[in-house]
């Protein structure tokens, strides 16, 4: 039985879906295999925080201090070095993503093969996969220690280890959009480093001593606060800070510092950051081109 | 054509179902299916196996998957002579090995065409050969192989046509014996059975007897070169004055040891003429 043109050219379309769908899988699947190093340096990294975290418990008990009251609180303390670590995930898996097709001509053998867009997603999905394996696994070593020390588990931990995850996805769209210009993976991963842990707070803190009021929703680190501060939600969003510390100045004059974002402004400033960055990235990206090595 | 760079004029067309359809970006995936791309120094992920990259390459461009995909990879591999290293990391490898396994992804899809830019340059002589032979059992095999080369030895040794592009333009395509035609320029390399020293008093006559022959726009007919005692006749390329040149010297008495026209230098001349032809338009 023969088929007219329009049947053929739904089986085309549906075979070209499938197509798509799989080039996707299978890049995941390579991805996965290509950062499987990454992945155990990262996993070595958590470890690694982990145990710095201990000792300081130990040092403190040590010098009598007290360990926090509640499960909530302690498995909260645990969390002071997260936002470093994501940062730390998110360049070592982001930083790379889009530069090294041209740092090492390597999307010369990739670029025949597999349109643009296709590869960066399977790449950032395979990426991202293995970010929030690093970070669950952090999770899954505060729990264990909560439930030893308190007999119980807080819920707020798998709350926040959502936040975070959904922070280190747009974590990854803002270096991916310095991979999509950078010439090296290792500016990309310095620079956007650099950025997210000492530009960002500069900028935060200068407007703040200028006695800007609004909410600094445009900084991707102030979303980090709500990682923490879902332990206590609904806590004070900001608060009248007195220049000058505790004591404040002879003429009392304070600032104004935002302490975190709602949950529904942090899911939407998030996801509209993410899918803005990406974009951008992607757009770059589809119109770099590497003539060096032709 | 490969997704490297935006085209900035013209249209490709690609021959499938028997109709000529244009390229472009809806139909790109489905028509470039059945080409294989090798860029000039393919450079892959250090990290990686021969295995797992050419694996990817072939489910990225639907090849059957599992045994099928298993056992093709291994025997393209084995193709090019590199089956002890499949499971190396190419980190380890020199640059010769990465140049046969960059062929190898452009093959492992089984497509009937394949463009390969520049596959042996900078190789040592050896890998050269070895390319050279690859490309020749691919040949074999039925394969189209558009290759691009400055190693006008190398495309005289494979092309069955040859195009010459200078400054961006097609300035001649056709096979190698009718460029030579079209060019009016061959050349026969010959030696005789003569001492050295004794080559040069007879030189006028040689020249006397192959010279009504060489067809037109010969200035200089004849070069001797007085180190390896081989002459050199320029002549129009035409195969009947070809013969007609040997039997004129056999006829003369001339005991003739050598009589060939060799491609390598001839592809070079051929390619300057064209070119020099074009510039002076």
């Amino acid at each position: 039985m023969s088929m007219n043109k329009l049947e053929i050219g739904a089986v085309e379309k549906k075979r070209g879906t499938v197509r798509k769908l799989l080039q996707i899988e299978k890049t995941i699947k390579f991805e996965f295999l290509r950062n499987w190093a990454k992945l155990l340096a990262m996993l070595g990294t958590s470890a690694l925080i982990y145990i710095l975290n201990i000792i300081i418990e130990v040092l403190q008990l040590n010098r009598g201090v007290e360990l926090p009251d509640s499960a909530v609180e302690y498995a909260q303390s645990y969390l002071s070095f997260l936002t470093l670590f994501i940062y730390i995930v998110g360049v070592t898996f982001a930083g790379s993503m889009i530069v090294e097709d041209f740092e090492k001509n390597t999307g010369n053998l990739l670029f025949p093969n597999i349109p643009k867009y296709r590869l960066l997603i399977g790449r950032y999905i395979a990426r991202y996969v293995y970010g929030v394996i690093s970070i669950l696994v952090y999770y899954v070593l505060i729990g264990i220690t909560t439930y030893i020390r308190f007999d119980e588990f807080p819920i707020q931990i798998l709350l926040s280890f959502g936040w975070a995850a959904y922070y280190l996805f747009a974590v990854f769209a803002f270096v991916t959009l310095f991979s999509s210009f950078f010439k090296r993976t290792a500016g990309a991963t310095i620079v956007s480093l650099l950025v997210l842990l000492i530009l960002f707070q500069m900028i935060q803190t200068i407007l703040a001593f200028t006695g800007v009021e609004l909410e600094p929703l445009f900084f991707l680190t102030y979303y980090s606060n709500i990682i923490t501060s879902i332990f206590s939600m609904p806590t004070e969003r900001y608060a009248e800070v007195p220049f000058g510390g505790p004591g404040g100045t002879p003429g009392g004059e304070t600032y104004f510092q935002w302490i975190t974002p709602s949950e529904l402004g942090a899911g939407v400033g998030l996801l509209i950051y993410s899918i803005v960055l990406i974009t951008i990235a992607y757009i770059i990206y589809s119109f770099r081109q590497n003539k060096g090595n032709m | 054509m490969a997704n490297l760079l935006r085209p900035n004029e013209g249209e490709i067309y690609i021959l499938e179902n028997s109709h000529l359809e244009p390229l472009n970006s809806r139909n790109k995936d489905r028509l470039l299916n059945n080409i294989g791309f090798l860029i000039e120094n393919p450079a892959f992920y250090g990290d990686m196996t021969p295995r797992q990259i050419l694996t990817y390459f072939g489910e990225l461009k639907g090849y059957p998957g599992g045994k099928k995909l298993k056992s093709r990879v291994e025997d393209v591999v084995n193709l090019v002579e590199m089956g002890k290293w499949i499971d190396t990391k190419i980190k380890n490898f020199s640059k010769g090995m990465r140049q046969k396994i960059g062929i190898v992804s452009a093959l492992v899809h089984d497509p009937e065409i394949l463009v390969l830019d520049e596959p042996s340059t900078g190789l040592d002589p050896t890998a050269s050969l070895l390319i050279r032979e690859i490309l020749l059992k691919l040949k074999d095999m039925g394969k189209t192989i558009f290759l691009s080369s400055h190693l006008l030895y190398e495309i005289s040794e494979i092309a069955d046509r040859v195009a010459i592009i200078s400054r961006g333009k097609l300035v001649a395509i056709d096979t190698l014996e009718n460029l030579e035609s079209i060019a009016k320029q061959s050349v026969i390399q010959l030696e005789l059975n003569i001492a050295n020293g004794d080559i040069e008093k007879l030189i006028p006559k040689i020249v006397k007897t192959v010279q009504p022959l060489v067809g037109e726009a010969q200035t200089k007919p004849l070069i001797y070169d007085h180190e390896t005692g081989v002459i050199k006749i320029q002549f129009d390329g035409d195969p009947r004055h070809q013969t007609a040149i040997l039997r004129a010297l056999v006829q003369e008495g001339f005991e003739v040891l050598e009589f060939s026209v060799p491609k390598a230098g001839l592809l070079e001349d051929i390619y300057i003429k064209f070119v020099s032809q074009k510039g002076e338009e």
